[in-house]
């Protein structure tokens, strides 16, 4: 199994110059927790990701303006990524090794072809592969956030 | 296994008078990504919790830009709040129906103690047996397609 057979084509994107607020408001309405951004909606280059917590942690708790640009609060620099043809495998490792729950899938002009997101392998292919069965329990007992165990 | 020892204990809390700039603060210090939202005159009991979602939801994509409060955003905690004495297949019944990743645990005084994951359920609720172990994933598990919680 491909990570192309998998993932979600055409998602959601937010360019660089697009308000925090207007992502927020994708977020919110498409129901889900991260955006790649692109620096146009046309050639869709891969510049970064934005998560709500992002906006959380790095725009409100700055009080920063949230009509300011996505492109300031993005995670950029070397990204996590995972190309169409990797086996599912490799971005459920990917996932693992990184703590995430999605990523983007570019291809070799990195160049956002889809997400690839745990809910997919969930949903979208048979409970008994392995691969699905790591991915739950990655879904179960992973997250991007765990609090610390308090000493003591 | 009860709710107490599967939780951690001394928990961050925030109190609904906070700046919604301010529990974001908080998140970002303390590394979390929901804050039970406590009364202090009465004690540090729970009211409800605020979460990073929320305030993407409901200020940031509303384009409220200044003056917000914790109150203005939050959730308020219904009859789903986790008790200490909770067994571990309560907390799993109670997590799954609110659909939340994380919940506070409250005493029986409603006064909040602690905040359990599901990872916690996981971890510290099979006791090192792989068998337990695999049930509770599967209790925690959901297919169902659009549910974000889990």
């Amino acid at each position: 199994m491909r990570v192309r057979d998998v993932m979600t084509t055409h998602p959601s994107v937010a360019c660089r110059d697009h308000t925090v607020a207007r992502a927020a408001q994708v977020l919110r309405d498409r129901r889900i927790g991260m955006l790649p951004v692109v620096d146009d909606l046309r050639a869709q280059h891969l510049l970064g990701v934005l998560t709500d917590h992002d906006i959380v942690v790095r725009c409100v708790a700055g009080g920063h303006d949230v009509r300011s640009a996505v492109g300031e609060y993005m995670t950029s620099g070397p990204l996590v990524c995972v190309a169409p043809d990797a086996a599912v495998t490799d971005a459920v490792g990917l996932m693992q090794r990184h703590r995430l729950r999605r990523l983007p899938v570019v291809d070799e002009n990195g160049c956002l072809v889809g997400v690839v997101a745990l809910a997919d392998l969930a949903t979208r292919m048979t409970p008994q592969e392995p691969d699905v069965l790591r991915a739950i329990e990655l879904r179960v007992s992973g997250g991007h956030t765990v609090i610390p165990a308090v000493a003591g | 296994m009860k709710a107490r020892d599967l939780m951690t204990g001394d928990p961050v809390t925030i109190t609904p008078d906070a700046t919604i700039e301010h529990a974001a603060a908080v998140m970002q210090s303390r590394g979390v990504c929901m804050l039970p939202v406590v009364n202090t005159e009465t004690g540090a009991r729970l009211r409800g919790v605020i979460t990073d979602r929320d305030i993407v939801d409901r200020c940031v994509a509303e384009v409220h830009t200044t003056g917000c409060r914790v109150r203005d955003h939050w959730t308020a905690t219904g009859l789903e709040a986790v008790h200490s004495d909770d067994p571990l297949e309560l907390v799993i019944v109670k997590m799954r129906t609110g659909n939340v990743r994380r919940a506070p645990v409250v005493d029986a005084d409603d006064r909040v103690v602690g905040v359990v994951t599901r990872a916690d359920l996981v971890r510290r609720g099979c006791g090192g047996d792989p068998v337990l172990r695999a049930r509770i994933l599967e209790q925690l598990s959901d297919y169902s397609p659009g549910r974000g919680g889990l």
